[in-house]
């Protein structure tokens, strides 16, 4: 449509305000209280316009463009209007001081204002406590930006908010408390919406030399991040991507703050080789002649690979390469092993494919929400943030099964705190709910199930009561949540989980009895419904879709004889190995027994991650050969023959998928760091060394210039993502798998029709059995329970070297219910040990009411020399290999 | 040719116990300050043999506290400033009636000259018994709209040119059109009670005296624009309303006017009360939405308008009581009637509040085109003082105040002089000689001041730079270029602010400055 700005014709679309049309023409105009990427607040008033037809003076944010209008915002009335406004605004600050306020001061400038007629006013004290960022309130307009990203505009934490009226109006947290104090994650949106400056970075860089987009390297949420970089190859800054579809402008502490490992001085710069038994720097050459000439002596069932979900798709897909060629052996696996291998597991027998069929968008549009073991609060904050908005915005019901008071339940409707490991039996009584209540949709289960008979006869044995008493859930609220499950207020409900299920000895168990909730219900297959196993790192789902898993290539296609045919051509290795290979804690056994003796492990530190640790170090230990391929000397680096330096994601190009499905371009941001070079390029060194070593005639398979043709050769063999290419990426964003081709715009939702394993899904029932391997007993009274916090990610080896989050987060804390605190004799605040049957850690007492009395919590992050790993057990679950992280029995000594 | 609905209404008159003597007390919350609840608890405790009604107050706030003995031959005895020495007379005057009645012509002429639409019986029905309102023709009105579609419920409340009377004056038939246009289902009809500005008592008195008026008013825009859910959003202060207000409501639910297939229609309706978050500026709509959802007091940005998204978004009609309570009228009599009241272009009718330096301080309800003039001299008695009606404040704080030559000016809706004076809600403060109007004009800039809400710029920053350049402003400053400066200001406060506090703040500066040029 057309309107006249300023006496020209302007054209603009239907849906925008006049303040956008203003904005699009490049004539300026003030909006100190209107962010780009929020709503109009409409409090600032310095928009200020006047339009033919409409009486007096108008924000022009809070009207709405339409055709023919005639808008004016350069003759005198609102010219007037606005300076008085500005000379107010400016009013509210301290006079005379040079410093610049941003968008202000341009606004000040822009209208000829010299200096505001009015004294400045009294204003309350900075909020100093926050150890990354300063409010000062001196600086402060109060415009609301800040409470809107705070709120509503952005993450729904509600720390800050407009407090006070009049005079005594500010900026502050809940009862005044500092902002520490606060429920403030230290996202930081507060501070990158902020046109004044008043929210200030404690360290600012460098200015700004140049910008690159690309993708978080922490969770499977998978924000758009864009790097700010100063002329020393410095990076500054990392700001939120309003245009990304997964985080929607939206960042986390870790995001945002969490970059300094990047430059940190531990970085590993040149390759390391174990001489006389000590880690040596040695040059590239020489380090890629020695792992070429060891790994030659170790081929087929001798050696193991684990990739890295923290890497690339093109890194992995190189490295799963390479072991089935030129190392001719499937042994090849990652950490989901590790998180969501029992959610994979059932999703495959029951689907036929083990990726979350649903994508965020479908959480803001569900009328229910089902959060099941997951933190996410802590985990994958951004999409936490768009779950809280469902609940705020369109009122979804928010159901919470946790036996940890988590975050999420202050936005719940029904928290559900199961007795640890009874997971099954609350699941398998809510479908019991959904049948006796008739809620089950008939049709679905008719049409498009199996096995539905058999299942059903397994949950007939339960009962409400019975179900009540196994979980210690009073049995209206299992009732309740099967009923707002299976008949949401509106739209769909999506079922959401993390290792809360997956990480117990009935890991496979809990994820087939969510699967059969969501088929009971026909939960699955349309907008606003849908299975999401939520993903715990930036490329987890990409590192299982490039094929680094021990039985199937890229794209999870199984080793059919005409796949073997199909990566046999196109690899060009006739002799590829055709049988299932390890999984990563059956390569510790494998190790153990020395039947395995040599790894190649890039990106992951299973001697902090994997349970038990004490034992897993002994394997390690038998390994006749080790190569870590990491940014940092961490714990298995440390007992490596050889340590080769990679890049972190900031210093190379490729792609991530995160927990939608979405393959997202990872964009180089500075160069290399010292002499450390991107995975891929690593491997392909070490491949074509031993290829030509022993006569392969693989080396050209290990030839290639930029990611971009490993991604083409990747995408070429791989059905799934054959329509996504890294121009596309980086045209139009990320794109949704499956992409079958070039003109296709990605998928937001799986199981429109049919599933992958054909046209029905699969009903598989099981009964609750033994909550876990090892229960509370009298030396080990106490149930410990794991998992992570918001500011570590995972063991903490590139969060506690990122300033900013150690400084939020500098201690192991150890929570524990106060009335264990008085039976056991420990005071909050003390530091106390805890000692399970295979090792004990020390750490701070956290007296918190958030675990039931009889029940611990230690996040896994390692901090002064504890892990809580060296106290958990590996027992696993039989199906899908998982150790069981979730429980196991401890007892507390207090260090005195 | 009675209808199913107004049948079935006066049905519930039948079984009335008529006692032969009524006795009324007026209380309300201002006459409680001068001893009404007393007096009613000391007539309770002497041995009389009558009905005894707690009624509201009709208005006449300087006869109060009030007594009305009414016989049952409709001749009435009226008691005024009715003091604990008076009980024991009034007592005997009970008991053993006397031939003569105790009369008060001043009162009768008072009410007499009034216009009572939404105040009718205010005073002399039992707010406590709807079976009370009902025999005075009370419901009538909505068993008429529930026999009538809903389009032409709407077009007859158009053809009224009924407005809003909370102060914007707003056509309240578009409103209701405009809520009954959206698909929605759910829908709110939401009362707005908060009546938080000073010298404006006439919900108050509405809620207390003639609660039912209300709520009938409140179903039949609820059933036109097709709304399962009416809300009252009433002043937490005024507490005595609530009462009222709860009780007229239970009643209408044991009566079938509320709940589920009202009075055996097809339509149900259901009535709640939320208790204002205190402020003037709850007064405001979409402040008052926001607290009504527990939000911060602060107005929203419109559009959207609350008739497309209001409370909990969904679509909400906001009227105010007394806007409400002339919706039964036009039901009843037909928008033809309604239009014989008022003037040219403004029909109907406006309770004013009158208070200050005045004779008579009350709530009388009076015919659009009355001048203030003759408001204060019929109904107020005059102003007090060597001079009086010195000035006259109209409109509360959002408005101004006019000096004594302007006082031919007559009310209507909307603004009433260039300044931006307004009518407002309708509270009307006469200032007397010696009451300095730049004090007075202070105390308003004051109040606006301390009441804004803090959220936009222009009304939060710019309110107290007004108080302050009013409190420097001495014969020695007062020069031009101080009072352009001030002039400035205040236009930037009244043009620039986001809602209507910040948008009449600036008139009573302006005002000022126009009538007191030194």
């Amino acid at each position: 449509m057309e309107l006249t700005l300023n006496g020209k014709t302007v054209k603009t679309s239907e849906g925008k305000s006049v303040l956008d049309v203003i904005n699009d023409s490049k004539t300026y105009i003030p909006q100190l209280c209107k962010d780009p990427d929020m709503k109009p607040i409409g409090a600032c008033r310095t928009c200020l316009v006047e339009i033919e037809g409409i009486n007096g003076i108008v924000a022009s944010c809070s009207v709405k463009a339409e055709p023919n209008m005639k808008i004016w915002t350069n003759t005198e009335r609102p010219k007037k209007l606005r300076k008085g406004v500005l000379e107010l605004t400016l009013g509210m600050l301290p006079k005379n001081k040079s410093k610049s306020y941003r968008e202000l001061t341009t606004a000040k400038q822009m209208h000829q204002i010299k200096t505001p007629q009015f004294q400045s006013r009294e204003r309350q004290p900075a909020d100093t406590s926050n150890p990354v960022f300063d409010i000062s309130m001196n600086d402060c307009i109060l415009c609301g930006r800040c409470t809107q990203a705070c709120q509503t505009g952005h993450q729904f934490i509600g720390a800050i908010d407009f407090l006070g009226t009049s005079t005594d109006s500010r900026i502050g947290t809940f009862m005044d408390s500092p902002l520490i104090d606060s429920v403030c994650t230290t996202c930081g949106q507060c501070l990158s919406v902020c046109p004044t400056g008043a929210i200030s970075i404690k360290s600012e860089g460098n200015s700004t030399a140049k910008e690159v987009d690309t993708t978080c390297p922490y969770c499977g949420v998978g924000c758009g991040i864009t790097a700010q970089v100063d002329s020393n190859q410095q990076i500054t800054a990392m700001l939120d991507n309003p245009l990304n579809e997964s985080s929607k402008g939206m960042l986390c502490v870790k995001g945002r703050f969490g970059f300094k490992y990047i430059h940190h001085k531990d970085r590993l710069k040149q390759p390391l080789i174990r001489k006389n038994g000590i880690l040596t720097e040695s040059s590239w050459e020489e380090a890629i002649e020695y792992v070429g000439d060891q790994l030659s002596i170790y081929r087929g069932a001798e050696f193991a690979t684990l990739c890295s979900a923290k890497a690339t798709n093109e890194d992995g897909y190189i490295q799963q390469k390479f072991a089935r060629t030129v190392m001719a052996t499937n042994n090849i696996d990652h950490c989901t092993r590790l998180c969501h291998s029992p959610s994979v597991e059932a999703m495959l027998e029951s689907l036929g494919s083990g990726a979350t069929s649903n994508s965020y968008i479908d959480y803001e549009e569900a009328g229910c929400l089902v959060i099941v073991g997951s933190d996410t609060n802590s985990n994958h904050p951004v999409a936490a943030a768009r779950m809280r908005k469902a609940v705020v915005e369109k009122g979804a019901k928010l159901i919470i099964i946790n036996p940890r008071r988590i975050e999420m339940c202050d936005f719940a409707d029904l928290w559900l705190r199961p007795n640890p490991g009874t997971d099954v039996a609350l699941l398998n009584t809510m479908a019991k709910v959904i049948l006796d209540e008739n809620l089950s949709n008939e049709t679905f289960i008719k049409e498009r199930t199996e096995g539905y008979e058999e299942w059903k006869n397994i949950i007939d044995q339960y009962t409400l009561s019975e179900g009540a008493k196994i979980t210690g859930i009073p049995e209206a609220d299992i009732a309740q949540a099967a009923k707002y499950y299976a008949s949401p207020p509106f739209s769909g409900s999506c079922l959401i989980w993390g290792m809360g299920v997956t990480q117990h000895t009935n890991g496979t168990a809990n994820a087939h009895s969510l699967l059969n909730l969501a088929f009971v219900s026909g939960q699955l297959g349309k907008p606003g419904n849908g299975i999401s196993p939520l993903r715990g790192q930036n490329n987890v789902q990409g590192c299982g879709d490039a094929g680094c898993l021990p039985t199937s290539y890229p794209g999870y296609q199984p080793f059919t004889e005409s796949n073997n045919e199909k990566f046999k051509n196109a690899w060009q290795a006739p002799n590829l190995p055709i049988v299932n290979g390890l999984v990563v804690t059956d390569m510790i056994e494998e190790a153990h027994k020395g039947t395995l003796k040599a790894m190649y492990i890039t990106g992951e530190n299973p001697l902090l991650s994997e349970p038990n640790l004490t034992e897993a170090r002994k394997a390690f230990m038998k390994l006749k050969f080790l190569v870590v391929q990491d940014i940092f000397l961490h714990e298995t680096a440390e007992v490596a023959d050889v340590v080769l330096p990679a890049t972190t994601f900031a210093e190379k190009t490729g792609t991530f998928t995160n927990s939608e499905r979405r393959v997202q371009m990872v964009n180089k941001i500075i160069d290399p760091i010292g002499n450390t070079k991107p995975d891929w390029e690593i491997i392909c060194e070490v491949a074509k060394n031993i290829s030509k070593k022993l006569g392969l005639n693989l080396e050209n398979q290990f030839e290639y210039s930029n990611a971009s043709e490993i991604w083409d050769e990747m995408s070429d063999l791989t059905p799934i993502i054959k329509g996504i290419n890294h121009q596309r990426l980086k045209q139009e964003g990320g794109i949704q798998w499956p992409c079958p081709d070039t003109s296709h715009p990605g998928t937001r939702f799986l199981y429109a029709d049919s599933f992958p394993r054909g046209e029905r899904a699969k009903f598989v029932g099981f009964k609750q059995g033994p909550p876990a391997e090892e229960m509370p007993s009298k030396r080990f009274p106490l149930i410990l329970n794991t998992g992570r916090i918001l500011y570590h990610w995972h063991g903490g080896t590139i969060t506690k070297r990122s300033e900013e989050l150690l400084k939020r987060s500098p201690e192991l804390e150890i929570n524990i219910n106060p009335d264990d605190g008085s039976k056991y004799s420990i005071n909050d605040g003390e530091v106390a040990r805890i000692i399970s049957k295979r090792g004990k850690l020390e750490g701070k007492i956290v007296f918190s009411d958030k675990m039931k009395s009889g029940e611990i919590f230690i996040p896994f992050v390692k901090l002064n020399k504890f892990a809580a790993n060296f106290l958990t057990n590996s027992a696993y679950d039989p199906t899908s290999k998982i150790p069981e992280y979730k429980v196991c029995a401890v007892r507390i000594e207090n260090v005195n | 040719m009675k209808d199913n609905y107004t049948k079935r209404l006066l049905s519930f008159n039948n079984t009335e116990d008529v006692k032969a003597l009524k006795v009324m007390v007026q209380v309300g919350q201002c006459s409680n300050s001068v001893g009404a609840q007393n007096i009613l608890s000391l007539l309770k405790s002497s041995n009389i043999s009558a009905d005894l009604i707690e009624s509201g107050c009709d208005g006449l706030c300087f006869l109060a506290p009030k007594v009305i003995l009414q016989y049952s031959d409709k001749t009435t005895s009226i008691f005024n400033n009715v003091s604990e020495n008076d009980v024991e007379m009034i007592s005997n005057e009970i008991n053993s009636p006397k031939k003569k009645r105790n009369t008060d012509n001043l009162a009768t002429e008072l009410l007499n000259n009034q216009t009572r639409i939404a105040m009718a019986q205010c005073g002399y029905s039992d707010p406590s018994n709807a079976k009370s309102y009902i025999s005075e023709g009370g419901y009538i009105g909505l068993a008429k709209a529930l026999g009538t579609k809903q389009d032409e419920v709407i077009s007859e409340i158009e053809d009224s040119k009924l407005l809003g009377r909370g102060g914007a004056y707003f056509p309240t038939g578009l409103k209701l059109k405009a809520v009954r246009k959206t698909e929605s289902k759910s829908k709110y009809v939401v009362i707005n009670a908060e009546e938080g500005e000073p010298g404006v008592f006439k919900d108050r008195h509405l809620l207390e005296g003639v609660p039912h008026r209300i709520i009938e008013g409140a179903i039949i825009s609820a059933y036109a624009v097709n709304a399962p859910q009416i809300i009252f959003y009433i002043n937490a202060k005024a507490k005595l309303s609530l009462d009222r207000l709860k009780n007229a409501i239970e009643q209408c639910y044991k009566l079938n006017i509320l709940g589920q297939n009202i009075l055996g229609s097809k339509y149900s309706v259901e009535a709640d009360i939320i208790q204002g978050a205190g402020g003037y500026v709850c007064g405001e709509e979409t402040t008052l939405l926001n607290t009504m959802e527990g939000d911060r007091r602060e107005p929203r940005i419109k559009p959207p308008f609350p008739t497309e998204s209001g409370y909990k978004s969904s679509p909400t009609l906001v009227n105010n009581c007394e806007t409400l309570s002339n919706i039964p009228f036009i039901l009843t009599n037909g928008a033809t009637s309604f239009k014989r009241i008022g003037c040219e272009n403004a029909y109907g009718t406006k309770i004013i509040s009158l208070s200050g330096d005045v004779n008579r301080p009350g709530v009388f309800e009076v015919q659009m085109g009355t001048s203030i003039d003759e408001i204060i001299k019929i109904f107020g008695g005059g102003g007090i003082g060597k001079n009086p009606e010195n000035a006259v404040s109209i409109g509360g704080p959002s408005s101004g105040v006019l000096p004594h030559n302007q006082l031919h000016i007559k009310i209507m809706p909307g603004r009433i002089h260039e300044t931006g004076i307004m009518l407002g809600a309708g509270g009307l403060v006469v200032l007397k000689d010696k009451t300095n109007v730049l004090q007075f004009i202070k105390n308003l800039a004051k109040y606006n001041a301390d009441e804004s809400c803090g959220k936009c710029t222009p009304c939060r920053e710019g309110t107290p730079r007004i108080v302050n350049m009013l409190e420097k402003l001495k014969p020695s400053t007062d020069t031009a270029a101080y009072r352009e400066e001030l002039s400035d200001l205040a236009e930037v406060v009244s043009s620039a602010s986001l809602c209507g506090l910040g948008q009449g703040a600036g008139t009573p500066i302006k005002s000022f400055l126009h009538f007191w040029p030194d």
